[in-house]
């Protein structure tokens, strides 16, 4: 089965304890395994496109090392006072200090944060938004309202670029500063928010949506025993991995 | 008449629509502020790279209390802001949901035990602060901050509540005050609190 | 196949403002009944309420803004305030004046499926019955499109095919064909008709009554404060009415006068040579390639002049604009004046040309509609602050906008909103304007009154303006030169009649 198959809501829960469950692990073998696992599942159960996972790959594995400097740097009960770390003629001796010391810490950090980033990224690239949020409403209770609200909101996304767009150009064309994060500019476009909100909300009733009323749906996502049975697997073989790795 | 506390479609549309709209301010907003990390990595003090925005991370939340005003808008609110940025392809897929839920229940906290009467710029720089110390809880222990030397936490806590103080605090008081002015939010709890006159002539506040 | 004539919508006293606590009430003590089974029209001038009480009919207002003080309304004998937006939609629909904003799915066809889903149709019979009607309004081409891309007119067709979708007793449109051009509109008509026949009750917002003479079984006509004033307008006894018609700025007389006569070449100002637009994403799969709407097309637009370009909805012309101002890529040239456009920097670009886009609402800058005149006559070098605030009060009093100087430019009707953007486009004192549809959904005399004011600024400030219409009778009234985008082709059509044209 296709990871895009997957039925969303059981791929999140999945994902929610595996990260619970790695919360309280500092295992950095654990952490570097579930992220490689990741790699490979999606490279042969999904049809995601190799430039995506990297275009995520990146600011992950920037905040990955930041995290892994820093832990260098300040890990808890570390040997170096602070202080020392501004000395620049200390520095190399104290690189190497922390290294032997703070190593440990700091792979831990930066792998467990590619752990989480390994899950999420398999989640990000193989879920169609449409389907989890449909997923959300039949297996989770997510109400129609809101369901349909985040999809709405989420469909909107082109618009307001194409209004954003025009809002710039109308700006420029005053001889304002047509910047996107000018305050005056996104002003606009947070006035811009409130009337979508308004009119789009008018629209969706006027073609009968109502939050509490029966509707039918022109799919339905289920949960299948395969569907459990990759979670149990996915949940069973981290558990497995810490006796076998050790903590 | 409806339930005042119920959510009704245009609530979740109008806090769906700004969660999009700030969760792409905030991309922005660390696209440039990846210059301030990239110079802050080789000092180990990346991670505070982040913290000057982070206040516009639960500026969702912060919107839903201050305009709608009702139990649960927080939370709700920064729910549905989680679910979208899900959707629009964070990296850390459904972990935001998590987060999501610290940060509403932050937000929302003071200003349940106000019994969502006293919206004053004290309220709301309280909820940020609270926010902010609930997100660093969180941080300790899905993040793994807890293995962090204590006055390096300190220094990124600082920050962190400067940035949610300046934008939950004080950024959506006035800007949800800026739009009632402007008469769009007409039938939210905010605008009803608010003593707006208009004459044929249009708005005289 | 009429019936017994009942009663569909029914307001009796219906007082109506947008804020509660406002003195100016918009539907001001409103006593309305249409019957069912029938076309019925409303038309009145622009800002008197028209789109206020549609919502309001439709039970969307008070529910999503504004204050109802009193008034009772009911549609096919129940009171609205009553229904469940399920239970209304099962007998009246509405399509909203604003094209944009009208959906909530990513194509037309999830969109259908979301209506179809809202009224409890199975899944089943969902494929058969998109198709059947997306087929009849000629917009399956659109179904798999997401709907950010349609144009103007194509979100329109789209929004009629969900309402006819629907099937509810009523359909309500406002201003259903502001941004179709008069074939497709035509045709629209006759389908309405149609369903009309088969029993379905429409109501309909419009400027335009020519569309609507011919079908209609009563054009009603409102004014201030949303007051019906007259009504039982029909084709029989139209002529009785069309002096009072004409008096009130409703009506379009039907006459094909030139008003303009400037026939001898000024300088170029802008220039196409060999101009190729193709939109669509180049690198997306096979199947959705690109499309191309205009190929090695050729127009000049001299100074001085009012040149109109028509076309289908959907040809390409809001893009075109795009391309002029830099917003999207083309191959060709353009020329503005003698440079190439691609060697003018943004900056000074924008410095010269002024725009309307053809949703005013993506064009304020401020949040008071005096602040927005002010703010494009701030452009005008050596005007005293003053001067300034008494031109644009001026201007305002001009374009009828003199009572909403304290408004958001937000709280205005479509048609002021419209009037809005052309004014301050206008006060700006730019050379080049670009106006995308700057007419529509304005009544008779306004349509009037900025044209010849357009006119007198062209003659007096030598300015270019290019001008974006479907309405072909407008253009051939008062542009020096008329282009139609057909055939991806730019074609030189001033001077013909619609005989000449197609013979050409
Ligand atoms: N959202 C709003 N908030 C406050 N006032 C509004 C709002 N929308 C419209 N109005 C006011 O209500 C009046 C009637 O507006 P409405 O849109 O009903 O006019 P209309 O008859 O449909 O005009 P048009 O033909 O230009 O569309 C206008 O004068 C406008 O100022
Ligand atoms: N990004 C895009 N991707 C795919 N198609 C697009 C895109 N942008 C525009 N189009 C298509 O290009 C065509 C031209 O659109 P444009 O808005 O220029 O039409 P128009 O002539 O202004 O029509 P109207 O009179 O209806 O406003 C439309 O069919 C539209 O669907
Ligand atoms: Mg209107
Ligand atoms: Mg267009």
């Amino acid at each position: 089965m296709k990871l895009e198959k997957w039925n969303p809501s059981v791929k999140m829960v999945t994902i929610l304890i595996c990260v619970l469950i790695l919360s309280f692990q500092y295992n950095t073998v654990l952490n570097t395994t579930v992220f490689a696992v990741m790699l490979l599942s999606l490279f042969f159960f999904s049809e995601v496109n190799p430039g995506k996972v990297a275009a995520l790959l990146v600011p992950a594995g920037f905040a990955a090392l930041g995290l892994f400097v820093m832990g260098l740097y300040y890990a808890k009960g570390s040997s170096i006072p602070v202080k020392a770390m501004a000395d620049v003629d200390m520095m190399p001796y104290m690189v190497r200090a922390a290294l032997s010391t703070n190593l440990h810490t700091a792979l831990q950090l930066a792998t467990r944060l590619l752990a989480y980033a390994g899950m999420g990224i398999v989640f990000a690239l193989t879920t169609d938004g449409e389907y989890f949020v449909r997923s959300l409403m039949h297996q989770c209770h997510l109400p129609p309202k809101f369901a349909y609200g985040i999809l709405a909101a989420f469909y909107l996304m082109p618009f307001m670029a194409r209004e954003l767009k025009n809002v710039q150009l109308s700006f420029r064309v005053r001889n304002m500063c047509g910047n996107a994060l000018h305050p005056n500019v996104l002003f606009t476009m947070l006035v811009n928010s409130v009337r979508w909100s308004e009119s789009e909300a008018m629209a969706m009733e006027s073609k009968g949506f109502c939050g509490a009323a029966k509707r039918t749906y022109c799919e339905i996502p289920e949960i299948h025993p395969a569907d459990v049975i990759i979670a149990v697997l996915c949940i069973g073989s981290m558990v497995a991995g810490i006796f076998i790795l050790g903590s | 008449m409806q339930n005042v506390n119920e959510w009704k479609l245009k609530d979740v549309l109008l806090i769906a629509i700004l969660a999009v709209l700030f969760g792409v301010v905030y991309l922005g907003c660390t696209y440039m502020g990846g210059i301030l990390y990239g110079a802050l990595t080789p000092l180990g003090m990346a991670s505070l790279g982040y913290e000057p925005f982070y206040g516009i991370y639960f500026i969702a939340g912060a919107f839903g209390v201050f305009i709608l005003r009702k139990p649960g808008s927080g939370i709700i609110a920064e729910l549905l802001a989680a679910i979208l940025e899900c959707l629009m392809g964070n990296y850390f897929g459904p972990i935001i949901i998590l987060s999501g839920i610290v940060q509403g229940l932050g937000i929302e906290l003071i200003i349940m035990f106000r019994r969502y009467k006293d919206f004053s710029y004290g309220t709301m720089i309280l909820a940020s602060v609270i926010c902010s110390v609930f997100t660093m809880i969180y941080n300790l222990v899905i993040s793994g901050y807890n293995q962090i030397a204590v006055p390096v936490l300190a220094l990124m806590m600082v920050v962190r509540i400067v940035s949610a103080i300046i934008f939950d605090g004080l950024l959506v008081p006035v800007l949800s005050m800026k739009l009632v002015k402007a008469g769009l939010l007409k039938g939210y709890a905010v605008s009803e609190e608010m003593q707006v006159e208009i004459d044929d002539m249009g708005i005289v506040s | 196949m009429k019936q017994k004539t009942e009663e569909m919508l029914h307001l009796r006293d219906v007082v109506f403002r947008y804020h509660p606590k406002g003195k100016r009430n918009i539907l001001d003590h409103v006593s309305l009944d249409i019957a069912d089974h029938t076309i019925t029209v409303i038309t009145g001038s622009s800002g008197c309420g028209k789109s206020t009480m549609a919502a309001v009919s439709a039970g969307l207002y008070p529910e999503n803004g504004g204050y109802l003080e009193s008034g009772e309304i009911t549609l096919y004998g129940r009171s609205v305030r009553e229904m469940n937006p399920q239970e209304r939609a099962s007998v009246m629909t509405v399509m909203f004046q604003n094209p944009d904003l009208q959906f909530c799915m990513q194509t037309l066809r999830n969109e259908m499926e979301f209506c179809l889903e809202n009224i409890c149709v199975p899944a089943e019979e969902m494929d058969q019955r998109i198709k059947n009607t997306a087929e009849e309004l000629g917009v399956a081409y659109l179904l798999d499109r997401r709907l950010s891309t349609l144009s103007g007119g194509e979100k329109q067709k789209a929004n009629l095919a969900c309402l006819f979708l629907m099937k509810s007793r009523c359909i309500l449109l406002d201003e259903p064909f502001a941004n179709i051009d008069e074939d497709a509109a035509w045709e629209m008509v006759d389908m309405i008709k149609k369903m009309h026949d088969t029993g379905t009750s429409f109501l309909v917002i419009d400027h335009r009554l020519e569309y609507w003479i011919p079908v209609a079984d009563e054009i009603i006509v409102l004014g201030k404060g949303g007051k019906l004033i007259k009504s039982g307008i029909n084709k029989d006894n139209f002529r009785e009415y069309s002096s009072f018609l004409r008096e009130n700025g409703l009506f379009y007389p039907n006459e094909d006068r030139k008003v303009h006569e400037n026939t001898e070449m000024t300088r170029p100002m802008i220039t196409l040579k060999n101009l190729t637009i193709t939109v669509g994403e180049k690198w997306k799969k096979k199947g959705q390639s690109e499309q191309m709407l205009t190929d090695m097309a050729d127009a000049v637009f001299e100074k001085k002049r009012i040149s109109a370009v028509l076309g289908p909805s959907g040809s390409g012309k809001t893009t075109m604009f795009q391309a002029i101002l830099k917003q999207h890529a083309y191959t060709g040239e353009i020329l503005i004046g003698d440079t190439p456009l691609h060697k003018i920097r943004r900056g000074k670009l924008y410095s010269e040309v002024g725009i309307v886009f053809q949703n005013p609402a993506d064009q304020f800058v401020t949040q008071n509609v005096l602040e927005e005149v002010e703010a494009s006559l701030r452009q005008r070098k050596g005007l005293s602050k003053e001067e300034k605030s008494s031109i644009a009060k001026e201007l305002l009093e001009e374009y009828g906008l003199s009572g909403y100087r304290n408004y958001s430019p937000y709280m205005l009707s479509q048609g002021q909103q419209r009037r809005l953007a052309v004014l301050s486009v206008l006060a700006s004192g730019k050379k080049i304007l670009l106006l995308d549809e700057p007419t529509y959904g304005q009544d008779y005399s306004t349509t009037i009154s900025i044209m010849e004011h357009l006119r007198r600024k062209v003659e007096h400030e030598c300015m270019t303006v290019i001008l974006i219409t479907h309405d072909s009778r407008l253009a051939k009234q008062y542009a020096d030169k008329v282009y139609r985008l057909k055939d991806k082709k730019l074609v030189d059509i001033t001077g013909l009649s619609d005989e000449d044209e197609v013979k050409t």
